[in-house]
């Protein structure tokens, strides 16, 4: 088999996969990293062929050989990207993110080291086509060193990886593990068939089956990943279609709350009002006491109606809100509650954020406290409202015994569906020794 | 009693009407002039220099929190003008926004005191004379959400000290705190040494000046220096 033919199909798979994913989720960023993966792949593939000229090295034919280098190296850090936010884009966990910025620095970093500091330059790692570098300066040749051994551990970058995905699989919910077990599978297929490619050519033996399949796997491999990303694409409009669904419904429900409100109190009231001041108008004739008195009816029905109108209007859109923040909404909110709740607002008190941040946080805590006080009464509560300019966290707590089988309830759905239009997370935790925590985390400027 | 000289801020029509006719109603008020909005009240005050200021919170051009701020300017431009500053909202933000410079020469109400003449007319008049008054309702929003915070001194109270408290941040001497609360008037002194005590504050008799102590600590104001009105 002509292994040049051979390695045109996975770089033929990778860029396919990488073009396919971002056409299908082009601000994912694991479609982004796995075209980047492609391209650089290609790149390097390309710049090998330009590089591996025999004969004494120009300047030129030296920064090419460094390229291969760089570009492939650079694929590599794409890969564990990759492999670190599969399916979703987000680094998972964080740290991985880290680790992929000091790999992405250390390909361009090593390589630039050789540069200056290797006597020899090699193409793809293969030592019978080292050639003298023109460009070495020999003070350097330490740092040469250090370039080259990390030039060379190429592999363990791939290992570094597959690693991620397997920590990853290891620490997940069930929900992700289902998500993870394909390309892990096929992370694990392909270390066997490197292990069998090693195993043979140190044998001598059988190299002609394992090395095509292993670019046979190789060339698979971004297809898998191309399965996810799009599965998670179609999941997260199936997601969007539903909660868009769920808050429609929450606001027709919540209109004809008000409508009910507005129609069967205030309005009712001021009807009760209109015949009153009629009935005092014809006391006045002739007994002016009675009118006196009733009129001061009148006014103790125009009072309580003024309280009404000011209670509906704090559960449609606190004024406090917008005028002073969300921790001055949330004391105020909390003056008609129990002793049993707290509030810890004290870092978000001079901070502002978007108004539509503010109301979910608002929401948030305020569903939240309702939620524990009605599955957990007498239980203590605690709101912890804190954050930066970039993001609002909101913390309800609770000692009750737990809301395990509510996790799923109406009050918190609702909730999550709030936060989710946001772009924010929102979880619910069980706490030591008891109770439950819920927290959303409100970034600003992600809305979906 | 002399006559006081008020001018009277508020963009909705019917009510800026209606109490300019509930307040002159009597020998004990003139509105000398009336404002639908923040800046307007500004221009009308520099011109008349009343007494007092009767300013809506929610006003053109903002609808936020333009009273207050109206407020706050005239105090700090003219020391010997009292404002009442009336509201929709039961909320503590709004009185702590209100009295984050101090409470002298400064009110909040509740805007359904409209209807009440006396009442209107009491604070006007204590506010010209560089108290202070706040209604009861904001009072208790006020120790609430000091109360429902994580760590207050607040806290430490009991029970009866925290009625003595709310009465006597809303302006009340000690015989009327005693009446209120059915009992004898040296228990209230011995609750109100405790609060003092447990809050860090120093005790004064005068009740203006014990008001402006309360209020200050609840709203978390900086104490006012004792000014000669």
């Amino acid at each position: 088999m002509d292994l040049e033919a051979g390695v045109v199909v996975p770089l033929l798979g990778w860029i396919a996969s990488g073009l396919a994913a971002m056409a299908l989720t082009p601000r994912n960023r694991t479609a982004q990293a796995l075209l980047m993966a492609g391209v650089l792949l290609v790149a390097s593939w390309l710049c090998e062929g330009a590089s591996s000229v025999s004969g004494s090295l120009t300047a030129s034919g030296a920064v090419l050989r460094v390229m291969t280098d760089v570009l492939f190296l650079g694929a590599l850090a794409s890969v564990v990207a990759v492999l670190s936010t599969y399916p979703d884009g987000r680094f998972d966990p964080p740290w991985t993110r880290s680790v992929t910025q000091v790999l992405g620095s250390l390909a361009f970093l090593a390589p630039a080291a050789q540069l200056v500091g290797s006597r020899e330059l090699l193409v793809g790692g293969d030592p019978t086509t080292a050639e003298p570098n023109p460009l070495v300066v020999d003070a350097l040749a330490q740092v040469g060193t250090v370039g080259s051994a990390i030039v060379a551990s190429e592999p363990a970058w791939l290992v570094l990886g597959f690693g991620i995905l397997g920590w990853r699989f290891a620490h997940s919910s069930d929900a992700r593990r289902h998500e993870l077990l394909l390309p892990l599978a096929g992370a694990g297929l392909l270390t066997a068939l490197l292990i069998a490619i090693v195993v043979s050519s140190v044998a001598e033996t059988a190299v002609d089956i394992s090395v095509p399949l292993f670019l046979l796997a190789l060339a698979l491999f971004p297809v898998v990943l191309l399965f996810g990303i799009s599965r998670q694409s179609r999941q997260l409009a199936e997601d969007l279609t539903a909660s868009r669904a769920r808050l429609a419904a929450a606001e027709d429900k919540a209109r004809r709350s008000i409508e009910r409100d507005l129609h069967d109190g205030v309005q009712q009231q001021l009807m009760a009002m209109l015949s009153l001041t009629e009935l005092a108008d014809r006391q006045l004739q002739r007994d002016p006491a009675l009118a006196h008195v009733t009129l001061a009816q009148v006014r103790n029905q125009v009072r309580d109606t003024i309280e009404d109108l000011r209670e509906l209007v704090s559960g449609i859109r606190p004024p406090v809100l917008a005028d002073s923040g969300v921790a001055a909404a949330l004391e105020s909110r909390l003056a008609r509650l129990p002793d049993g709740v707290e509030v810890d607002a004290d870092a978000a008190r001079d901070v502002r954020w978007p108004a539509g941040i503010e109301a979910a946080g608002y929401f948030v805590a305020c569903e939240g406290i309702t939620n524990a006080l009605k599955h957990a009464p007498g239980a203590r509560v605690r709101v912890t409202l804190f954050g930066d300019a970039s993001q609002l966290i909101v913390e309800v707590s609770d000692d009750g015994p737990g809301i395990d089988e509510l996790s799923n309830g109406s009050g918190l759905a609702g909730l999550r569906d709030r936060v989710d239009s946001w772009g924010g997370t929102f979880e619910v935790h069980a706490i030591a020794p008891r109770g439950t925590l819920i927290r959303a985390r409100l970034p600003v400027g992600q809305i979906r | 009693m002399s006559t006081l000289r008020v001018i009277i801020a508020e963009d909705n029509y019917l009510v800026r009407e209606g109490v300019r006719r509930l307040l002159d109603d009597g020998e004990d008020v003139e509105v000398v002039a009336d404002a639908a909005s923040a800046p307007e009240l500004i221009l009308r005050v520099r011109e008349h220099r009343p007494d007092a200021v009767l300013t809506d919170i929610r006003m053109p051009p903002d609808q936020g929190m333009d009273g207050i701020e109206a407020a706050v300017h005239l105090r700090q431009e003219l020391r010997s003008i009292g404002v009442v500053v009336l509201s929709q909202h039961a909320d503590a933000a709004y009185a702590r926004a209100l009295f984050r410079h101090g409470t002298t020469g400064l009110a909040y109400l509740l805007k359904e005191r409209v209807g009440d003449r006396d009442e209107l007319v009491r604070a006007l008049s204590t506010v010209a004379s560089g108290g202070s008054v706040v209604d009861p309702r904001i009072v208790d929003a006020l120790l609430s959400a000091q109360q429902h915070r994580v760590s207050s001194p607040l806290q430490s109270l009991t029970p009866r000290e925290h009625d003595v408290l709310r009465e006597m941040a809303a302006g009340r001497t000690n015989p009327a705190i005693a009446r209120e609360l059915l009992v004898s008037e040296s228990a209230v002194s011995k609750h109100i040494s405790s609060i003092f005590a447990k809050l860090q504050l120093v005790e004064d008799p005068s009740v203006d000046r014990r008001v402006r102590a309360v209020l200050a600590y609840v709203t978390g104001a900086t104490p006012d220096q004792p000014s000669t009105p």
